[in-house]
């Protein structure tokens, strides 16, 4: 459209003219991407943009002095000048975008970025198409032509980013109003530079209509505003992204502090899963699991009122105090009553906490459970499905309180499935789940994974759509009955602790099971406690087609799995003692997995109690 | 757990002293086998009868290292099940004649 004001005939010139603008553009957009990231004080950037927007105006003074002898190019009569002022913006903007946001782009972010470069150029092009209309009634007139680009130009940029912020991103930009003051000296400096340079070309038009001057002065306002709506966007943008980088930390590291289940999978006898997705970029919503003792595992899953950050604060505190209340030995009541007073004490906000809180005994299958107003889980015992009903108190963190637990006895494959109010109240224009659906998840599934992954999803098919008002925590245990015992790590122990063993294995495997149980054991009685005698926890599990042996001491690590078979291809005679037991073990075992976690040696070796094995015999 | 017990019992076959071991050699059982059947047999060559055998574990190879360290000449029969496989694992079933 600017073409029509450029002479035809010096193409050379014109595109140096459209270089110079580019880079100048460019490098307006750099500095203000890095003066809107702090990368330079403000006085710096003010020298900046002194130089970016007074250089232009050097040539075009320069010009219309005649230092160019009778060069008459309308290029440089001003109007040139703005209307590529103002068909450069979108590269200004999307330049500051893109170093602002290079290396870190969000997807919610580039969101946001990709809807403000649509907005500038898609007013870029209506203003333009305006222009060419108006264009046609005042045939070549570049001056009525140029009010009128700049006037749609800023209108319609103000209006369409208006209407394109989303709700979030206008939050933003009114709370950052503050934050983004700092950066105002510089925009309005560059308003009043863009105001000025208009107003130069004014009065070197040399024109003073009354309709010129409203125009005139309309154009340099809407400038203002238009300047000032992108800058106010801008920084909103950049104190979006860093509350959106800060949250997305904080997500990570919540996340990475709400374990799955997997970290309780060494304790045998209950296989936990769980997911917790927050509505938000950081929940209210949390689970925990913990051995309380090596044969005692401390289930919670709770929902703090509220959303966001302060849930996700308080969220902290609930989950640590209720764990640390729980690990401290007291009995199950008393713990909760205790974590509850602790949780009341300095809480001005009155946030409160609804939790289910479990500590099963895998030896006995002895659930105790308290329901501190939380939705009761579905248990799933010996096939019947009903809801764990019992341990009713209020919720946590608002008034003293003194809990009593109900119990309950699991037996093997009994499944408990715990959740949050987000599950059964997820909205879908208005219906909720509900909790109809839920006890069909647990009906004929024994893997927790499965449980979790099939409520998950179902939920999930059901909100289709509907943004996420809640966070959604799952929780499913799934009881495996295990036998487990306890012997000093004394050599002279071997024997009962290979016919205890044996007495759990049938006739097929049980000579293997206790040559495993034979060599392993003496391992532990006689390197794991060099200072003294300690204990060996024997446990035997049985899931699947699988049957394994867990050896859990507190001793010195030793990670078996790690030891090579030094004595492979010695001649006998050439052999060194020992070596040979671990080398039986992890031959004659299907699978053998050690860890080491705080201070314990946990080793498990598991063999197929299916058929399919007929061993390789070499 | 079925023939807690090791035992032991001695014959002769050309030349050599057969062994003949029963139920478990292992941890508990392989100290008595050291002491009772290397005291008789060091140097000597012999064959180890293990038909009877139920259990070997790495202990009561150990013995058999030991046996051999005293200079006799090790043979090993009649391995079966467990015991056989535990030898071949370790490598001994080339004292498997």
């Amino acid at each position: 459209m600017f073409i029509p004001y450029l002479e035809p005939d010096d193409i050379t010139f014109e595109i140096l003219w459209i270089l110079f603008y580019l880079i100048q553009m460019a490098f307006t957009g750099f500095l203000m991407g890095r003066v809107l990231e702090r990368r330079y004080p403000v006085p710096i950037a003010i020298g900046g943009w002194v130089v970016i927007v007074g250089v232009p105006l050097i040539p075009a003074i320069l010009t219309m002095s005649g230092v160019f002898g009778d060069l008459d190019y309308n290029l440089f009569d001003g109007s040139a000048l703005v209307s590529i002022n103002m068909l450069f913006m979108p590269l200004t903007i999307a330049v500051a975008a893109f170093t602002l946001y290079k290396g870190e782009v969000r997807s919610r972010l580039t969101v946001s970025l990709i809807d403000y470069v649509a907005v500038i150029v898609g007013s870029s092009m209506i203003s333009l198409g305006v222009v060419e209309l108006i264009d046609s009634y005042f045939a070549g007139n570049t001056y009525v032509d140029l009010m009128m680009c700049a006037v749609a130009f800023g209108a319609i940029t103000v209006l369409l980013m208006e209407n394109r912020m989303n709700d979030e991103l206008r939050r933003f930009v009114r709370e950052s109003r503050g934050y983004a003051g700092s950066y105002m000296t510089a925009t309005v400096f560059m308003a009043i530079c863009i105001t000025g340079c208009l107003m130069l070309w004014l009065f070197e038009q040399g024109s003073g209509s009354g309709l010129t001057s409203v125009i005139c002065i309309m154009t340099a306002a809407t400038f203002v505003v238009m300047i000032r709506v992108m800058f106010i966007g801008i920084s909103g943008v950049i104190s979006y992204a860093r509350k959106d980088a800060e949250l997305e930390t904080a997500r990570s590291l919540q996340q990475s502090i709400i374990p799955d289940g997997r970290s309780m999978d060494w304790m045998k006898g209950v296989s936990i899963r769980s997911v917790m997705e927050p509505a938000r970029e950081i929940a209210g919503d949390f689970c925990d699991f913990f051995p309380i003792t090596d044969r005692r595992v401390g289930i919670v899953v709770a929902d703090v009122s509220g959303k966001g950050i302060p849930a996700a604060l308080y969220m902290m505190r609930c989950k640590s105090t209720i764990k640390d209340r729980m690990m401290s030995g007291a009995a199950l009541e008393d713990a909760v009553t205790s974590a509850n007073s602790s949780l009341s004490e300095d809480n001005p906000t009155c946030m409160f906490v609804t939790a289910f809180i479990g500590s099963l005994d895998l030896d006995t299958g002895e659930l105790e459970y308290v329901n501190a107003g939380h939705v009761p889980p579905f248990v799933r015992l010996s096939g019947d499905i009903t809801r764990l009903d019992g341990g009713r108190g209020p919720m946590m963190g608002f008034m003293d309180h003194r809990y009593t637990s109900s119990k309950t006895t699991l037996s093997d494959g009994d499944v408990i499935l715990a959740y949050t109010d987000g599950v059964n109240e997820a909205d879908h224009g208005g219906c909720f789940y509900g909790e109809d659906r839920i006890p069909g998840m647990i009906s004929d599934d024994n893997d927790a994974g499965a449980i979790v992954d099939s409520l998950h999803s179902d939920v999930r098919m059901f909100m289709e759509g509907s943004e996420a008002t809640d966070d959604v925590t799952i929780v499913a245990a799934v009881f495996r009955k295990t036998e487990s015992k306890v012997f000093e790590a004394r050599r002279e122990l071997c024997p009962d602790a290979v016919s205890w063993v044996s007495e759990r294995f049938d006739p097929v495997l049980s000579m293997k099971a206790e040559l495993v149980t034979e060599e392993l054991f003496l391992n532990i009685a006689d390197n794991a406690y060099p200072n003294g005698d300690g204990d060996v926890r024997i446990t035997v599990a049985r899931s699947g087609g699988n049957i394994s042996i867990s050896f859990i001491d507190s001793g010195v690590m030793f990670d078996p799995t790690a030891v090579s078979n030094r004595n492979d291809g010695v001649p006998l005679d050439e052999r060194e003692p020992g070596g040979e037991g671990i080398h039986l073990v992890s031959v004659m075992a299907d699978s053998m997995s050690y860890e080491r976690r705080g201070d314990r040696n946990m080793l498990t070796v598991s063999f197929k109690t299916e058929k399919e094995e007929d061993r390789d015999v070499r | 757990m079925s023939d807690d017990v090791l035992s032991i019992g001695y014959g002769e076959r050309d030349g050599s002293t057969v062994v003949e071991l029963r139920g478990r050699l292992d941890s508990e059982t392989s100290p008595r086998f050291q002491n009772e059947v290397v005291g008789r047999c060091a140097g000597k060559d012999v064959i180890l009868d293990m038909a009877g055998l139920k259990y070997i574990s790495s202990a009561g190879l150990r013995a058999i290292l030991v046996l051999r360290k005293s200079g006799s000449k090790v043979r090993v029969e009649n391995a079966t099940g467990l015991v056989k496989e535990v030898l071949e694992i370790s490598d001994f079933d080339t004292l498997m004649g």
